[in-house]
């Protein structure tokens, strides 16, 4: 279970709440967020910037939802188009009260994804997020009688676990 | 350079903005969410000004100060902002060579 720290709960508690998200994308040089302030976290100060969270859920193995950055000085869009993109690169949220930042504890982590699809517009850069595992191919060794299994699932059926769709393919 | 010391009509307005958005709970509590950490003030100011004032103030909105940041005083308050320009000075020639001239100018 999830405790929060007791700043956070005051925080929460209060009349006007001041709720925010840091952002993080795992560039070479890691961009590091604040969609408030600039606060303090894991020893490292998070810029403000023009960043919202748009629709973000999170599930078992499935994220989605997106980050909509503003782009009114072309600034993000010329990261977006740099060299190394913005896909499959890590994106990670948080979310805090601008009123309790004091402590890493106050700063609560909401998401752990991959940047997606990238959509640039002259005032905004939208980046979807998607879940690590999407795409991936698992498991990662073939699955054969040289390896004791005898009996097989047909190629082409689909497995269903915990709301994620497996396609069963023959092994090349 | 400071935005020119011009008179400014009473009829002049500000909007200042702290992002707060207001919703209601399901028992009609209202549950205020502030977005800003500071106010931000926007200002729809009113001049009436000679030809040379005019003059004045047309050459700081084409000088540097029209690309940049800038010190504006609200004389209300005395407060000093750091603006820009939301648009170009619009001047409107009045009977006997004065102008009425709308500006705006956005806290950055």
């Amino acid at each position: 279970m999830r405790t929060l720290s007791t700043a956070l709960n005051n925080a929460l508690g209060a009349v006007v709440t001041r709720p925010a998200y840091l952002v993080y994308i795992g560039l070479t040089s890691p961009l590091r967020y604040s969609t408030h302030s600039s606060p303090t976290f894991m020893g490292k100060t998070w810029t403000a910037y023009d960043v919202a969270v748009n629709g973000l859920r999170v599930g078992a193995l499935a994220i989605s939802g997106s980050l909509i950055f503003g782009n009114a000085d072309s600034g993000f869009s010329a990261i977006a188009l740099g060299s190394e993109g913005l896909t499959d690169k890590q994106v990670k949220i948080w979310g805090y009260d601008a009123a309790a930042t004091a402590s890493d504890n106050d700063i609560v982590l909401l998401c752990d994804g991959v940047g997606g699809a990238c959509d640039i517009a002259l005032d905004r850069v939208k980046l979807t997020v998607r879940d690590p595992s999407e795409y991936k191919v698992g498991p990662r060794r073939l699955v054969s009688p040289m390896y004791g299994y005898t009996t097989n699932i047909p190629a082409g059926r689909s497995i269903t676990i915990n709301n994620i769709t497996f396609q069963v393919m023959r092994g090349r | 350079m400071a935005y020119p010391n011009l008179p400014i009509s009473v009829n002049s307005k500000v909007n200042r903005m702290d992002g707060t958005e207001v919703v209601r709970a399901s028992n009609g509590m209202a549950k205020p969410r502030r977005m800003y950490p500071s106010d931000k003030w926007e200002f729809d100011i009113l001049h009436e000004l000679s030809s040379a004032q005019w003059t004045t103030l047309n050459n700081h909105y084409l000088g540097a100060e029209g690309t940049t940041s800038f010190q504006f005083t609200w004389p209300t308050t005395g407060t000093a902002y750091t603006v820009v320009y939301a648009g170009p000075p619009n001047p409107v020639e009045q009977p006997g060579g004065w102008f009425k001239v709308y500006v705006k100018l956005a806290q950055v």
